[in-house]
Order: C-alpha cells, then structure tokens, then sequence
C-alpha cells in the first residue's frame, strides 16, 4: 500500500509544499520559484518570509500538480527546526490544523537532516554515506550511518556559512547580494591566478570569516577599475579557494571515516567548481559519489517529504504539543 | 538619543575578552547591545566572544542567513540577530524578533536600525571601525529610547 505524505517547509526564506506518493515526488512547490503558467488562476509574486500569506496559495498549487484531494492525504510532516522561530510557528500550526481536519498523524522533521535524506529521492547511498551539506546558512560534515535517519554532524563551520562568504565577498566586489552565483559566472571566464592563505583550523570544522575579511583587505589594494578587469580572476581565484577549503575536509573525512558512499547538499552544491571537483575527488578515490537535482538542494518540501516518509515507516511520530525549535 | 561613551582600540582578537569584560563591568544593567560597522569589521565575531563569556560552548555562527540565532545557558536566553537581509518594518514583525526581544535576557543585533522602535530600555550602540594594519577602534555609546 502506498503512502500519500504532505511535506510543509517554512524554516525561512521561502514556503514549499511537496506531495509524495511513498518515495515518488508527485509535486514540489516553492514560493519563490512558482510557475505561474501552470496554474489555473493568477498568481501573485510571493515574497520571502511572508509564510502566512504564501502557504495557502502554494498548497493549492501542490494539490493540482499532484492531482489529488487533500481528503486523500495519509500523514503530513512539516519542518520542526532549525530555523526563524516565527517562520516555523506558520507552518506547524498550519500543519497541526491540517491533522484535527482530516485526522492524520504528523511528522516533524529536522531541516538539516532532511537536506541530507535529499539524496534518498533519486538514489539509495550505501551507508556509512558521508554527506558535505553547504547552503546560504549552514556547512557540515553529517556521517549517516546504519539507516537514513541515524545522523552523526562531525564537523561544522564556526562562523559564516560557505555559501555566506560567497555571497559576502561578492558584495565586497561590487557584485549585488546575494551574489554568489555571479561570482560562479564570472569565474568562468577567469584563470585561479591569486594564491590565498587557507585557515588552518583543527578536526573537520569550518571558517571562513577570517577568509572574507583577507579579501576584503585583499581587494583594498586595487582600484575600482582594477577590481572591474580583474573580476573573472578574482572571482576563479576566490571561488577555487572557498571549494578548496570544502574539499580539503571532505578529502580528509572520508580517508579517516572511509564511508562507503558520499555526497554534496544544501543550495551550494549548484556551484559549478564544488561540483567538478566532488565528482573528480569521488573518481579519484573510488567512491560512489551523489549529488541531487538542484531542485532537491536547495530549501524544498520535497526533502522533508522523504525524510517524513522514512520516519513513517519506523512510526517515528510527532503530536500536537510538538513545538518549534530554533536550533 | 545617542552619546559617545567610551572607545577601546584592538590590536588583535586575543585581545577581546578582556575588552568584553571591561564593556561588562561598565555597564551592568544593560542586556541589549546594537552593533555597526563595514562587512568584514568583526561584528559577528565580538559577538561571538561577548555569547562565548556567558559560558556557550557551541559554535556562535554567523545568523546572516538564518537572521536570528538563540543561545541558552544556565536559563540564560541569549538572542544574535543580522537585520541585513530584513527589506522592511513587516518583515521584521514575522520573523517574531521584536517579540523575542521582550523575553531574552541578553540580545545583540547587528544591522539594528529597524528594530529601534521596539527597544524599550536603554541599550549599547558598538561601532566597530577598520584602523590601519587590521586594528580596529570600538565605540561604545548609549542608546536612550
């Protein structure tokens, strides 16, 4: 028997709702990349963060994708935390009323863990897996090991997130924010001719505040124009470093821990370098190597939908009084 | 309103703590603290010292992304906020910090021009400004709302 499962996500910027039909992904709605062709009525331009308002909208939009009721829903699991406490109260309660109307049970679902069981949409990665999750707020290195669900974070960043710096040092370039994804353009057309320190910081943690403020200090010593001309090179040199420092962890994990699989999650994992060179390191060593679509990677429901669905299968609950939290 | 109080020059991070102890002993009934500064002056990082004194041991990570952080020690509530990303007055609304800001018993916001109507109590205003060979020189100024 298959299980239909309404995935709730509301940790931050923007609001998801995904329908699946046990692992099969039947719609995944995000509020700022909504179709507006495909819907039948005018939609409008949902802003981030305005859960309450969205939420609505992007649950019909889910219901007509997948085409089915809400009457026929089995179970409904929503984002718990991490995350802006006011943004997860929109979707919990939303969640929670959902449960009284059609008496199903919930699931609450940990954000992290779930970009993580990303990778179980599409694939089944032997285990121990080993998975570099890096986004907009988070970089960790999380071991999962014996089922799906059985997380170990072994490393994190202690400070800025990778996809921070990104964003950060962009600004720092003149570059709008967030602008990481223009300093992956960029750094298309340049060559990694700047050499810069790494931060040498101990275990499989991260930082990369130090990084940011060493080019900012960096950059101060070229002109307005000079930065202009020298912006493919800068942003090649920089992007190399940032994957780099990534890599050198990841390398070094998986040669102490020796999961029998590995992968990359969270938003950066769009970066074109962070891509090339986790595939090239997986050949390298010999290690199936996964990465999930872009549409998986970054904040969705779909992710909490199949972590909601392996939580369902070993009748791992929540309840009504299940609160919020922020961390 | 808003008067200058006193400046500490920093030569070096190692330096922090004890910079944090003096803002401390200074000023004893103050639980709010408001920072500014360039991208890169170090405000996150002050912070991270200033949470890390009250005894934290978890990773003081920078909440741009996420915009509010809480910490919690000892039935301590410590609140880290980044406004940067917050485009105006009702988006700060949803994300519930001004409501948090009631139930902390420390908070430290950067980015905090916007939060300023809903500060009650008498706060800290940190300028951190960039001085020559990576020094840096912190301002301290009352907040009087």
């Amino acid at each position: 028997m298959a299980f239909l499962i309404l995935a709730i996500e509301t940790s931050c910027d923007d609001t998801s709702v995904a329908i699946l039909c046990d692992k099969v992904i039947l719609a995944n709605v995000v509020s700022s990349q909504l179709d507006h062709s495909q819907y039948g009525g005018v939609v409008p331009e949902l802003a981030s963060r305005k859960h309450l308002v969205n939420l609505q909208i992007v649950l019909e939009q889910a219901l007509y994708q997948a085409q089915i009721s809400l009457i026929d829903i089995d179970a409904i699991a929503f984002t718990q935390g991490p995350g802006l406490l006011g943004s997860l109260l929109v979707g919990i309660n939303y969640a929670k009323g959902l449960s009284i109307a059609l008496q199903k049970p919930l699931i609450a679902v940990n954000h992290m863990e779930a970009h993580i069981l990303a990778h179980w949409i599409d694939y089944t990665p032997e285990l121990p897996f080993l998975c570099l999750t890096v986004s907009g707020g988070h970089t960790c290195l999380t071991l999962v090991q014996k089922n799906p669900l059985n997380h170990q974070v072994i490393g994190r960043t202690l400070d800025d997130a990778a996809g921070e710096a990104f964003d950060k040092i962009a600004k720092l370039l003149g570059l709008p924010y967030p602008g990481g994804p223009f300093i992956d353009k960029y750094a298309q057309q340049g060559q990694p001719i700047y050499n810069f320190p790494k931060p040498q910081i101990p275990n499989y943690d991260f930082s990369f505040s130090g990084f940011k403020t060493y080019i900012k200090n960096f950059v101060n010593n070229f002109s307005a124009e000079q930065v202009q001309q020298e912006l493919p090179n800068l942003c090649c040199s920089i992007q190399n470093a940032i994957v780099n420092i990534l890599i050198d962890k990841f390398f070094k994990a998986i040669q102490d821990l020796k999961p029998k699989s590995v992968g990359i999650a969270g938003g950066v994992s769009a970066n074109s370098t962070l891509r090339k060179k986790v595939q090239e390191l997986g050949n390298t060593l010999q290690i199936p190597t996964y990465i999930p679509k872009f549409e998986y990677c970054t904040d969705n429901a779909a992710m909490i939908g199949i972590t909601g669905y392996y939580k369902l299968l070993s009748q791992n609950f929540g309840d009504l009084g299940t609160v919020p939290y922020a961390r | 309103m808003k008067s200058n109080f006193f400046t500490f020059n920093v030569c070096q991070e190692v330096e922090l703590p004890l910079v944090i102890q003096k803002i401390q002993t200074s000023f004893p009934n103050i639980s709010i603290f408001l920072f500014e500064g360039d991208l890169g002056a170090g405000k996150t990082t002050f912070i991270k010292y200033f949470i890390q004194s009250f005894g934290v041991k978890q990773e003081v990570q920078s909440p741009t992304f996420s915009i509010a952080n809480l910490y919690e020690i000892e039935g301590l509530k410590i609140l880290h906020a980044d406004l940067y990303r917050l485009k105006d007055e009702n988006e700060l609304i949803e994300t519930g910090i001004p409501d948090l800001l009631a139930i902390v018993d420390f908070a430290f916001i950067e980015w905090y021009e916007r939060i300023l109507p809903w500060i009650e109590k008498n706060a800290i205003i940190i300028n951190i400004q960039v001085m020559e060979n990576e020094k840096r020189r912190l301002t301290c100024s009352i907040y009087n709302p």
